[in-house]
């Protein structure tokens, strides 16, 4: 009994068809060694367990190899019980996590000794074929992780391998359909040396095109994600702040020239004397749903020359994430949702950098609330730490915004109308007359833009004001150049002068986005300042004097690398040509962009497209029969409803898989085309008019069963 | 060009991974996503130029059904390119179908294969279409061309070699008694006597001979050792060829008209074209003979034409072989066409082929019946079915 299920569990798995072919197991173990190498560097494994992993699975191949033409029922034993053990790792390693996002760890790891595992039984080239889909998993977790180019190295050799394994897959796959294999005479050719080397590089050149060419055409859209945010503490906790704002790179009143390395102004104080270049090296990457501001600081008060923010002891929002922003500093009106998360590089305020307004935070640590709405830690932000922040930001048209007058303000937001009385008297009248002819407040905030737009000019190393005058006084009539704290703080005092609540705040422009990332990339030096405008029924409201705020809606075209291309692409060259031929040389680029991708599609279509039928009639030329004319007509029939004939099929074939030759008219009409067609002397008329009668029925009836066996 | 499982395994992943890479906004994943569908967009866009093979076959000029031949296939590249790994269908009716991967062939260089190959099929072939198809480098798409090549086979039926056929033997044989004993005071033509065969007509016992030896005794005369043999072939075709009644009758045919060529008889062959007329080759040689006989097709209509024909042909005596199956209107005409020959002084004979061997296995009434009519005492008949040897069926 035992001896017959064991026979029985061993004829279950014999290998029906074994491949042999070392070349496509060696570029399917190259693949997913490529997979579990990107692991290990993207830290998604530790490196103990990518050592063990790196040996394990070529010692599995050579074991699969060794024995794939035998049954390996004990080999498949042992590996049921190593998955079970793996699962049992896995459930272990998913009671430690804190976060859904976490899990992403664990899943990789038991992919991988999944992977590890299925490498001791490849028999066939179906179990290759899994192994290098699984590969591919194994890259996907990788490159999900990844934040930098490094990546990218590890991905080409990754597609090398798979060009290679799709290669040789394919070429073991004709040589097993065939019952023989003819090689070219010449002696280059018979060695099986040159040709496919040379096909398989033009193979990975075309690959590499067409995989470019789609990269810069597939549209990226950014998908709100709301689930499974990351957030961690990287390094732990940095320094222990009590409230208040500690920049870790430029302490509050340290210096009046900035060290490079951190920007001033994220401090409790933003001073207007203090100069300095930033440095480029990247602070922290932003995965984003649109981009933004990275404000991190509210500056509310305004002495002469230094903004201040609020030192009283923030409110604490508890210490469970995710926190969610109290319902009292939330605006209302039409609003968009901007998902983020920050991946921090070099140590960072105490302060959570977000877009718009920080709805939900996810933070590991505590999280407290000023008095303006800022967002402060418990301790600075190290390297290392990801958090995450769903966020909503004002998404009101300037329609709408123009309706608005601030006639009932809130008593909170007052606040923000005042100025110190050592504003002199020609700032209130300058923000008049600029603002004369406008009728609403939004319209005024443009107008103050323009104005400081049309005759400013930046400059980072602006003439410090003198003692005693006031900063925004001295860059308004005094000196012609500044940067963005002068330009946010000029529009910031002359709207308060108007009645129009406004605050400076403080913290990172949107960085530039590495389109194989699809990270912001963000450096010290996109630091900035900008303006806040507060429109009754519709909140706080961006607007930057110094250069634009990025547009709440976010341009559908922009998801599209190529359209980015060639809009960088006409501004270069519109920047070359005389003024208005730009507009000209634009509409051309998008003609042209039109034009080749309607080419693509075109000749793709026409590569691809069904071609009409290829009867066996049709290769007889025009000398067809009755028969052969009825079986063309079955064809194109069959051909209407998918059924159509591949070109190595046969006649019988052709009606073994679509009729039922166990009738026998079915098989006479066969006969009759087959004699027809091929034989000496035609059908006879009777013999012809049955078989016609019988194709034009199965032409026109669907078959109502499958075909025999 | 059409997408295999592969191309929508791969383009399914593509667009799974373009979807994780949203969700996830993992740039990356984009362009894993790009590059895995780039495999697909790659296949497109590499072509594969396979109206640049020229393929020839190469025949013989003849073979018989079963035995093993030797079969060229070469193809050349008249392109500036090189073809792509292919598979080679060679489709051409005579045998079956063969599959043949060739290897990449580099600009104006050619391939060539030699196969042993045994028609599965009677017949006169010509042309037969090869088709290539390429899906390089991937496996993603395939591409497809059928090419019709011109060559030609001619495949002759299986035979056997009858050591005798007693219908046609003349009985000169020194252990023959009553032939000695007859020849006596013969004629110039007179050759002497033998036993009766089935299939001798009536007018030739020899009655006195007959009263001596106890049974029928005919005369014998010179001119039959050498007489005409007229074979007659009709009927419908039942089972799948080569594995049929009339492939077997048309093996019975080459058998005993080889029979009869080696054994000195002129021959006559006959059969019923399709328009009706009467086909006939009179006085072959074995290629002419074999030759002939890979044309004829089954046709089921009345023996008394092609008899007629024969008669007319055989003139005094000689011997008419019908070969029939056990069905349809040539069965039906066998019996008056055995009576038409033998009245008319010439021996005749029948091969029958049981037709319902080939089909259900059950005899229908019609056939059964004709079995069991047919002038077995008279007349020489030899029944064939399917799966039976058939020299011991001629023979027996």
């Amino acid at each position: 009994m035992s001896a017959s299920l064991i026979e029985l569990v061993r004829s279950a798995n014999r290998v029906r068809k074994s491949e042999d072919s070392v070349k496509l197991r060696a570029a399917v173990l190259g693949a997913v060694l490529t997979g579990a190498l990107a692991l290990a560097v993207e830290q998604a494994i530790a490196i103990p367990t990518a050592v063990i992993v790196l040996i394990a699975i070529p010692i599995a191949y050579w074991v699969s190899y060794v024995r794939r033409n035998e049954d390996n029922w004990h080999i498949k034993l042992a590996l049921a019980l190593g998955a079970v053990m793996a699962l049992f790792r896995f459930l272990g390693q998913l009671s430690g996590i804190s976060t859904l996002d976490e899990a992403r760890f664990p899943l990789a790891d038991i992919f991988l000794w999944v992977q590890v595992l299925h490498s001791f039984d490849l028999p066939a080239r179906k179990d290759l074929n899994f192994s290098l889909g699984s590969s591919l998993a194994l890259m996907a977790v990788a490159g999900s992780l990844s934040q930098d180019l490094r990546y990218g190295f590890l991905l080409l050799i990754y597609f090398g391998f798979v060009v290679a394994a799709l290669h040789f897959s394919h070429r073991s796959d004709v040589e097993e359909r065939a019952d023989a294999t003819m090689k070219a005479s010449s002696p280059a050719a018979r060695s099986g040396r040159r040709l496919p080397a040379a096909q398989i590089a033009r193979a990975a050149v075309a690959t590499l095109l067409a995989a470019g060419a789609l990269f810069l055409v597939l549209p990226q859209p950014r998908g709100v994600r709301t689930f499974a945010l990351p957030f961690s503490l990287g390094a732990g906790g940095g320094l222990s702040t009590f409230g208040q704002i500690v920049n870790p790179g430029f302490q509050n009143g340290a210096a009046f020239r900035s060290t490079g390395t951190a920007f001033h102004g994220f401090n409790n104080e933003l001073d207007l004397r203090v100069r300095g270049n930033l440095s480029d090296s990247i602070v922290m990457r932003v995965r984003s749903t649109a981009p933004a501001m990275w404000k991190g600081m509210i500056f509310d008060r305004w002495n002469g020359v230094t903004w201040s923010a609020d030192t009283e002891d923030p409110s604490s929002l508890g210490t469970d994430p995710p926190y969610r922003y109290p319902i009292e500093f939330r605006d209302l009106g039409p609003r968009i949702d901007i998902t983020q998360t920050f991946y921090v590089e070099t140590e960072q305020p105490n302060a959570i950098f977000a877009a718009g307004q920080p709805d939900v935070v996810y933070y590991q640590g505590g999280l407290a609330i000023d008095s303006n709405g800022g967002l402060r830690l418990d301790s600075t932000l190290t390297p290392g730490t990801v958090y995450s922040v769903i966020s909503t930001r004002g998404a009101a048209t300037p329609r709408e915004l123009r309706q608005v007058q601030m006639d009932s303000l809130l008593p909170r937001i007052e606040r923000y109308l005042e100025l110190p009385e050592t504003i002199p008297q020609r700032v209130h009248d300058l923000a008049r007359d600029i603002t004369a002819s406008e009728s609403n407040p939004y319209d005024k905030v443009k107008a103050i833009e323009a104005y400081l737009r049309k005759n400013f000019r930046y400059n980072l190393d602006s003439p410090v004001p003198p003692e005693g005058q006031d900063a925004v006084d001295h860059f308004l009539f005094e000196t012609d150049v500044g940067f963005c704290e002068q330009f946010a703080s000029a529009t910031t005092v002359m709207l308060r002068s108007l009645g129009i609540p406004a605050r400076v705040v403080a913290g990172y422009a949107v960085g530039r986005r590495n389109p194989f990332t699809g990270l912001y990339e963000v450096k010290n030096s996109d630091a900035h300042t900008w303006v806040e405008v507060y429109f009754p029924r519709y909140g706080w409201y961006e607007f930057d004097p110094t250069f634009d705020i990025p547009p709440a809606q976010v341009d559908l075209a922009e998801f599209v690398p190529l359209v980015r291309a060639f809009r960088f692409l006409a501004e270069k060259l519109s920047a070359l040509i005389p003024s208005g031929a730009g507009g000209l040389l634009r509409q051309s680029l998008v003609v042209a962009f039109v034009g080749v991708i309607a080419f693509g599609i075109l000749y793709t279509w026409r590569r691809l497209r069904p071609k009409p039928v290829e009867a066996f009639a049709g290769a007889a030329g025009a000398d067809l029969g009755p028969v052969g004319r009825a079986f063309l007509r079955l064809e194109q029939a069959l051909h209407l409803r998918r059924l159509g004939r591949s070109p190595s099929e046969t006649a019988a074939e052709l009606l073994a898989r679509t009729a039922n030759l166990r009738e026998p008219s079915v098989t006479r009409a066969l006969q009759a085309f087959q004699r027809e067609r091929y034989g000496p002397e035609p059908p006879t008329a009777d013999d012809a008019s049955a078989a016609v009668a019988e194709l034009d029925r199965l032409a026109g009836d669907p078959p109502t069963r499958g075909p025999e066996g | 060009m059409r997408p295999t499982r592969r191309a929508l395994a791969l383009g399914g992943t593509g667009l799974l991974l373009l979807l994780a890479a949203t969700t996830a906004q993992a740039g990356w994943l984009f362009v894993l996503s790009a590059g895995v569908l780039g495999l697909v967009l790659a296949s497109v866009f590499i072509r594969h130029r396979l109206g640049a093979a020229a393929i020839s076959r190469q025949l013989p000029q003849r073979a018989r059904v079963g035995d093993p031949v030797r079969v060229g296939l070469t193809v050349a590249n008249n392109g500036r390119g090189s073809l792509p790994l292919m598979l080679i269908s060679d489709s051409f009716p005579a045998f079956e179908p063969v599959v043949v991967a060739c290897e990449p062939i580099p600009s104006g260089e050619s391939a060539h294969i030699e196969l042993v190959r045994a028609p599965t099929r009677r017949g006169v072939f010509a042309g037969g279409s090869v088709t290539l198809t390429a899906a390089a480098p991937y496996g993603v798409l395939r591409s497809a061309k059928t090419l019709k090549v011109d060559s030609s086979i001619t495949v002759v039926p299986q035979w056997v070699d009858l050591p005798t056929w007693p219908i046609l033997e003349p009985s000169s044989f020194p252990s023959d008694v009553l032939h000695e004993r007859a020849r006596t005071g013969a004629g110039e033509e007179y050759l002497g006597v033998r036993d009766y065969r089935p299939g001798d007509p009536r007018r030739w016992v020899h009655w006195r001979s007959s009263a001596r030896a106890g049974r029928l005794v005919v005369r014998e005369y010179e001119e039959e050792t050498a007489s005409r043999v007229a074979l007659v072939l009709a009927g419908a075709d039942v089972g799948d060829p080569p594995d049929s009644a009339f492939e077997a009758l048309v093996s019975g045919m080459a058998s005993i008209a080889l029979y009869a060529l080696v054994t000195g008889h002129p021959v006559d062959l006959l059969a019923v074209g399709a328009d009706n007329e009467v086909m006939e080759l009179s006085g072959p040689d074995r290629t002419a003979t074999l030759e002939w006989l890979a044309h004829v097709q089954p046709r089921d209509v009345s023996l008394a034409a092609p008899v007629a024909r024969a008669l007319q042909r055989l003139r005094r005596r000689g011997t008419v072989v019908m070969f029939v199956p056990s069905r349809g209107q040539a069965a039906t005409s066998l019996e008056p066409a055995l009576n038409q020959v033998q009245s008319s002084g010439s021996r005749a004979a029948a091969v029958v082929a049981r037709a319902s061997t080939w089909g259900t296995g059950v005899a229908s009434a019609e056939e059964t019946h004709l079995l069991q009519r047919l002038p077995t005492g008279r007349a020489g008949v030899r029944t064939v079915g399917y799966g039976e040897d058939l020299l011991k069926c001629l023979l027996h």
